[in-house]
């Protein structure tokens, strides 16, 4: 237990101040101080030798101590005239050989089964006129071919020739035997109907005929007319006829156009 | 260090590093330079900073600079008058102005060694790696320059 005397005073003051003796001892020391008068004095001076907290006021502007930092992403400009040039290309490519739409499918609902009657319409036999092998037999390889051709151009009617056929539905004045009805169709012009010729002979062909409809393998929805599509290129610059014509409102005072049936590009220089 | 990292330095020390350093030099815009040259120095070698230990590096650095510009200068510092604090109750105004002044009485070193004492709190160790002392000599300075307040402060006393 250290004792206060003149000597260690600003030791032991000092030694409290700065908080290094503590406890018990630090307690009777400061008894001691305040017992006596002038170490009491001493002890209040030595306790103002620590430094008062300084005001707010002194600080400065720290905004401009801070960094932000910059990316600065290198640019090659060969880089960029090639990806341009590669761009372009492909665009070009694009535009002209853009190619027309696809006539668009849709399908068409699924008929719902229904008791109403059904339209049978058989299929056709085509027949060469040598319908034995006997007679095949007799004639040449050449005219049998040649037949054939004449029977199958007979065959196909040409889209100009479209024959309107009147449909009705006819119930046969015979039941049939599985209680079916048919639908017959009948034809102002029975003559341009090839099929007349494949029917059998003892068959009337002027009352009522059964043909069949077919088409070329086209989907059964409904087909939308395929239009046809120019690309941009042929629009702006198809058929073109080139002017040159004074203009005063241009540097050169002339300006050139360049039109076709649907566009019609002015430039002035 | 991180450009985050070292913004938040500047948030958190850069007023306590001017502080430290006006109340040194009392002349505010060589204290400001100082701290300006500090942390530029700070940005120039964040990779080696780390980021605990930016408080001391910067006050190291500032202490240096501080004590290369008064070299280079040669001129004497005084001491800044403190701006009186409302509600400050553990000493008095006039006390105040007296404790400021008695700081004038004290040398460089024993005035950086109180500052960075009582502003700062940093202990023996770390004034002693700021300013280039061991522990025991940052002791002696603080203890002979406190004597030395308490002596003006004293004699101060019986003169009113």
């Amino acid at each position: 237990m250290k004792h206060i005397n003149d000597e260690n005073i600003d030791e032991i003051m000092f030694q409290l101040l700065e908080g290094e003796i503590t406890g018990q001892e630090r307690e009777h020391l400061l008894s001691a101080i305040h017992a006596d008068e002038k170490y009491r004095k001493l002890w209040t001076a030595w306790q103002q030798t620590i430094l008062p907290a300084p005001g707010e006021n002194v600080s400065m502007d720290i905004a401009a101590l801070k960094k932000r930092t910059t990316r600065i992403i290198p640019f090659n400009y060969k880089y960029a005239i090639a990806a341009m040039l590669v761009l372009g290309l492909g665009l070009s490519i694009f535009l002209i050989n853009r190619t027309p739409l696809e006539p668009l499918v849709t399908e068409r609902p699924k008929p719902k089964k229904t008791t109403q009657p059904v339209l049978q319409v058989p299929k056709p036999e085509i027949k060469t006129p040598y319908e034995s092998r006997e007679d095949s037999a007799k004639v040449p390889l050449k005219d049998k071919i040649r037949n054939i051709a004449v029977n199958r151009r007979q065959d196909v009617p040409e889209s100009a020739e479209i024959i309107h056929y009147i449909v009705e539905e006819k119930k046969s004045e015979t039941p049939q035997e599985d209680d079916k009805e048919t639908f017959i169709v009948q034809t102002p012009d029975p003559v341009k109907v090839p099929v007349k010729q494949a029917e059998p002979a003892d068959d009337d062909p002027n009352k009522h005929i059964i043909v069949t409809m077919s088409s070329n393998s086209k989907p059964s929805g409904i087909v939308i007319p395929q239009v046809r599509k120019e690309s941009l290129l042929t629009r702006l610059f198809g058929q073109p006829k080139i002017k040159l014509e004074n203009d005063s409102s241009t540097r050169t005072n002339k300006k050139l156009i360049i039109e076709n049936k649907q566009y019609r590009i002015i430039a002035g220089f | 260090m991180t450009e985050k990292e070292y913004n938040s330095s500047v948030d958190t020390h850069a007023n306590a590093l001017f502080r430290f350093i006006f109340k040194s030099l009392n002349v505010r815009e060589d204290a400001e330079n100082i701290v300006q040259d500090t942390f530029e120095s700070l940005w120039l070698n964040r990779e080696k900073v780390e980021p605990g230990k930016a408080k001391s590096w910067l006050f190291t650095t500032a202490y240096r600079k501080m004590i290369d510009s008064i070299r280079r200068e040669k001129k004497m510092v005084e001491m800044p008058e403190f701006i009186k604090e409302k509600g400050s109750e553990a000493i008095q105004p006039d006390v105040r102005e007296i404790v400021n002044k008695a700081m004038e009485k004290l040398t460089e070193i024993q005035r950086t060694v109180i500052m960075l004492r009582d502003y700062e709190g940093y202990d023996y160790s770390e004034i002693g790696k700021i300013t280039g002392l061991n522990e025991s000599q940052v002791k002696v300075y603080i203890f002979r320059g406190r004597q030395t307040l308490k002596n003006y402060l004293v004699k101060i006393e019986h003169i009113i």
